[in-house]
């Protein structure tokens, strides 16, 4: 036997990993041989070396069959524990909320909590004020009649246009003329109507200024 | 719970009632039509105007229409009278001319724009009419003019104004 496959075999008589019958007769080997010997107490001295090194959590590290024992042992339990766990976790991303309410006010109502009445109250109490103003002592409904007995009442508030206009005129067998006289940017109404003899009262400057009076008479 | 909400709804609304009445546009006053118990007053200017040289009324200083043209024509003003007139809607009202003819008013509306819309006439009784009817719209405080009837050595300007200028 080689020297690698002597040391490798010895390695596996340490680990415990030769059969029983390779086992007893490498025993024998190392009895008869004192360089194995000193090969086996070398590896006994590295195991404690090793040992010593590591941690001791390391070194209670379940094997591989009793994990996956603990894990299998784990998901074989009762599912309404799990589903309980669940629920709790997951109910506030599945809470109802009630609409316009804050969520971190929520916890804090009481389901018999009273509701504030000065709310209320203060509500009816401006709702009622500003009907009140509204329909009854709103100004502007006073019924004034613009140039009536308040002289100084508010016409301006509305501003018709400035002047006079005619509208429709009937001079029945008087002979007569309409137009403007302007002055300040206002146009107001004149109508002038011949009497017995208009030719000597009416002025002569109508003549320019006036349409004909036959066209404007209205029988 | 629900009292609770019903609370705040009440309180909304109220706050929201308050805030449309406070800038909510008022009406003017001249938005509504005339009641028609209330009077429109206004003067009737009898004014004499002649050719002939003489001075001008000083009352008439705040009628410049009688000044421009052709009432420049005439060289001398004087105001017989003005009468004061109180009109309401549908009522006429006489007033009596040197001459001894009438002028009839009616007051018929007041416009939207707040201006009078009236109905004249200038008759004598138991005469042919003069002026048989003038239907006419005027602004509070500005005049119409009626002219051409001869009196005494002139001739009689009428000057109609209902309400007052603004």
């Amino acid at each position: 036997m080689t020297e690698p496959n002597r040391d490798h075999q010895l390695q596996e008589y340490f680990d415990g990993e030769l059969s029983l019958e390779d086992a007893e007769a490498l025993r024998l080997e190392i009895e008869a041989d004192e360089e194995l010997q000193a090969k086996l107490e070398g590896l006994s001295h590295l195991r404690v070396l090793i040992r010593g090194a590591l941690a001791p959590e390391h070194l209670e590290i379940p094997s591989g069959d009793a994990m996956f024992s603990a894990i299998e042992a784990q998901l074989g339990e009762p599912e309404a524990e799990e589903s309980a766990d669940a629920d709790v976790q997951a109910a506030p991303a599945l809470r109802v909320v009630d609409g316009g309410k804050s969520s971190k006010t929520e916890p804090e109502t009481k389901p018999d909590a009273k509701p504030p009445v000065w709310i209320g109250v203060v509500g009816l109490t401006l709702a009622a004020a500003a009907a009140l103003w509204f329909f009854v002592l709103r100004p502007g409904d006073t019924g004034t009649v613009p140039g009536g007995d308040d002289p100084t009442g508010p016409i301006a508030a509305l501003q018709p246009p400035p002047g006079s206009e005619i509208e429709q005129i009937d001079l029945g067998h008087s002979t007569g003329a309409i137009f403007q006289v302007e002055d300040e940017g206002a146009r107001y109404a004149v109508v002038w109507i011949g009497d017995e003899k208009p030719s000597d009262l009416m002025p002569s400057a109508l003549d320019t200024n006036v349409v004909d009076p036959d066209e404007e008479r209205i029988q | 719970m629900r009292r609770n909400r019903r609370a705040r709804l009440v309180f909304l609304f109220g706050i929201l009632t308050s805030t449309l009445a406070a800038f909510s546009p008022v009406p003017s006053v001249h938005a509504q039509p005339a009641s028609p118990a209330s009077p429109v007053t206004g003067d009737v200017l009898i004014v004499l105007a002649s050719r002939l040289p003489g001075p001008t009324d000083p009352r008439l200083a705040n009628v410049p229409a009688l000044r421009r043209s052709p009432f420049d024509l005439f060289q001398s003003m004087a105001l017989l009278s003005s009468p004061r007139i109180s009109l309401q809607i549908g009522e006429p009202e006489i007033v009596q001319l040197p001459n001894g003819r009438n002028v009839r008013l009616v007051l018929r509306e007041i416009t939207s724009e707040g201006r009078y819309r009236m109905q004249l006439s200038i008759n004598r009784p138991g005469m042919r009419d003069y002026l048989p009817e003038l239907d006419v719209v005027v602004s509070p405080g500005d005049p119409v003019f009626i002219a051409g009837q001869s009196h005494l050595e002139g001739t009689l300007v009428i000057g109609i104004r209902l309400g007052q200028r603004p």
